[in-house]
């Protein structure tokens, strides 16, 4: 095994072979819940042809 | 164009749905009106819209020209751009898996380009016995193809997330070096020329996102299996075709056998966990067709490419197997429920949301629908001859030609997309490739007859599927992996004696209380009584000849196999031959089929 240091020390993953490149991406949690588009889904109710547009 | 196919197909829907009710409310309002006529009439009409919808997305793929070069086709040389693909793993067949990924390095270096793509294989295998196997053909691999492109392989502590959370974590910690991310499944395998042409076309289009390819089902060896492997090589280009003209820049992912942009899917696929426990809380399930509205949600083009060949995945080889997936994806789809109102999803992708849902619901409805029309003359009761005030006695009419008129259209909405298809291969000489016309026109109505018996069996899975959802229930049914490809008639019965119990109860009470229906019924009936002998027998092996000249469902890649699939399945045959290693200590009999086995020479 050969862990790259700064993964080793994250502890995220057990095992590694061939030390993956460390080259973090941040990947920010995305909104789905905290507001819901009650207005959109009266929106496309009642103007249907908006999903074809 | 897409406004157009998309207006198209709603019209359809409306139409088909509309006059399907309309003739259905003419049988059901003969003998007088009834709030159960109205149920039934109800459920008849959603369920008739879902089947046209499928149909119009066959036709539109009919009605589609032939796909137009997507720009990057015509660019000559390797891309310089760098590309990770990656292999998410969760207890599979270890041998199995990294002879595709050896087998796809060595057809990129065919093409001079294994050195521009990086593999990383991202085990979240839980079995500590397979993990140890994962890393003796890790050493395989890496020993014979490591000199050809960069072979990583690494493995999470908790698998956290699922596959979304693997390739999450892969992004997050190494993610920044790549600019293309193509992801598979364990199964799939892809060409080199089509993962270098993917990228082209990312290269091509700076606004795409996510590409998604259709990949063909490869190594069927079941009668189920083979009959899957020809539903998806013969009509499914035709209505991916329909979906990828339907659905426009707000395309599909279907979770592998794709290209991302990195940057696209980092900045935009971050998935949160929902409130609540599963079935409809916790991680999401579906979390592919979740990416993809999130991507177009961020502005980013997600796009379906029919034209793009050499991409391929494994499908289930008996109805037991199809029905432990399907019931994950029910779980998922339902679960988008809750993404319905999602803040900024385009109305595409939210009306996407709901044909995934409809997609099981339709099952529960159609069971309804038979149910109802059990129960309806014991609800409407005797007819009344001689209503007061009227003297003469007033009959019942008895609609029986509407009443055929409408289940003859039923199928043919079923049953036409499938033979147009042929007309269609006829005309353009597609069928060449499945053995001429006249062999494709058999195989064609020997599955639908084969889909048609099966039905029955799918529908009652479904609705179980969608009932054990509802009712909170989180997972499949606790059955243990098979290595067999095999249904014994004990593992069939014990996996379906309830539709058994439930046909022959269907058909005493039809016996009983709606003995005119008896005959309309039958075909939904026998095949769930022998449910049990129908899932054993479609799992035997279908005799297959390497030029696929005797063997039913032929396909093209029987004929001229992928140069891809040949290379994977040499390198398998090799490997498994091999008794140059031993098998790493500690490994039960199951396990050993997963690494190396001595052979008698």
């Amino acid at each position: 095994m050969n862990v790259h240091p700064e993964r080793a020390a994250s502890h995220r993953s057990i095992a590694e072979t061939g030390a993956l490149p460390y080259a973090p991406m941040a990947m920010p949690e995305q909104r789905l819940e905290r507001r819901y588009e009650w207005r959109a889904l009266l929106r496309l109710l009642s103007h249907p042809w908006m999903v074809w547009k | 164009m897409t406004g157009l196919q998309r207006f198209f197909a709603f019209l359809f829907c409306v139409v088909v749905a509309g006059s399907a009710t309309a003739l259905a409310a003419n049988v059901l309002f003969a003998d007088g009106v009834h709030w159960i006529d109205h149920v039934r009439l109800a459920l008849l009409g959603i369920s008739v819209a879902w089947l046209a919808w499928g149909a119009s997305l066959a036709l539109n793929g009919l009605l589609a020209p032939s796909a137009e070069p997507a720009p990057g086709t015509d660019e000559r040389g390797t891309p310089q751009a760098r590309t990770a693909v990656l292999v998410p793993v969760y207890n599979e067949d270890p041998t199995k898996t990294f002879s595709h990924v050896a087998a796809m390095i060595r057809s990129l270096a065919d093409q001079g380009a294994s050195r521009q793509f990086d593999f990383a294989i991202l085990s979240d295998t839980n079995r500590e016995e397979i993990a140890a196997a994962e890393q003796y053909w890790f050493g395989r691999l890496q020993g014979e193809h490591g000199n050809m492109s960069e072979i990583f392989y690494r493995r999470r502590a908790a698998n956290t997330g699922k596959k979304a959370g693997n390739i999450a974590d892969f992004i997050k910690s190494s993610g920044a070096i790549y600019d293309y991310l193509v992801i598979l499944d364990a199964d799939s395998l892809m060409e080199g020329a089509t993962m270098i042409e993917m990228v082209r076309r990312m290269e091509a289009e700076p606004r795409l996102g996510l590409l998604q390819t259709l990949p063909k089902i490869v190594h069927a060896r079941s009668w189920f299996g083979r009959a899957i492997q020809y539903a998806a090589s013969f009509y499914s280009p035709v209505f991916a075709r329909g979906l990828a003209t339907t659905q426009g820049a707000t395309g599909p992912f279907w979770g592998h056998n794709a290209i991302v942009r990195t940057r696209a899917f980092a900045q935009s696929c971050g998935l949160p966990e929902l409130k609540g426990r599963p079935p409809f809380g916790g991680h999401i399930l579906s979390h592919d067709y979740v990416e993809a509205a999130l991507l177009s949600r961020n502005g980013w083009i997600v796009r379906l490419d029919t034209d793009l060949e050499g991409s391929f995945e494994e499908g289930p080889e008996n109805v037991i197997d199809y029905a432990k997936r399907d019931r994950r994806w029910c779980q998922g789809n339902l679960q988008h429920s809750r993404l319905l109102l999602a803040p900024g999803l385009r109305p595409w992708s939210r009306f996407t949301f709901l044909q995934g849902i409809m997609a099981y619901l339709a099952s529960p409805m159609w069971a309804l629908f038979l149910l109802a029309s059990i129960a309806a003359p014991v609800i409407i009761g005797e007819p009344n001859y001689f209503p007061e005030p009227h003297r003469p006695p007033v009959f019942p009419r008895v609609e029986q030609f509407q009443a055929l008129i409408l289940l003859a259209g039923i199928a043919g909405i079923l049953v036409a997309p499938k033979l147009l298809i042929v007309a269609q291969g006829a005309l353009n000489g597609r069928n060449a490739g499945f053995g001429g016309t006249l062999r494709a026109l058999a195989t064609t109505l020997l599955e639908i007859a084969w889909t048609s018996v099966l039905a029955p069996i799918m529908l009652m899975y479904q609705a179980r599927s969608v009932v054990q959802v509802v009712c909170g229930a989180d997972g499949g049914w606790p059955a243990a992996n098979r290595e067999a490809d095999m249904v014994s008639l004990k593992e069939a019965w014990d996996a379906s004696w309830w539709i058994s119990v439930g046909g022959v109860v269907i058909l005493a009470a039809t016996m009983a209380f709606a003995p005119e229906i008896l005959l309309w019924l039958l075909p939904v009936v026998i095949p769930m009584t022998v449910s049990p002998l129908l899932i054993q027998v479609t799992s035997w092996r279908l005799s297959t000849s390497a030029q696929g000249g005797t063997s039913l469902f032929t396909c093209p890649q029987d004929f001229t196999p992928s140069p891809v699939i040949k290379a994977q399945e040499s390198i398998l045959a090799r490997w498994r031959r091999q008794d140059d290693r031993l098998p790493p200590g500690g490994l039960n009999d199951e396990l050993a089929a997963f690494v190396a086995t001595p052979t008698s020479r």
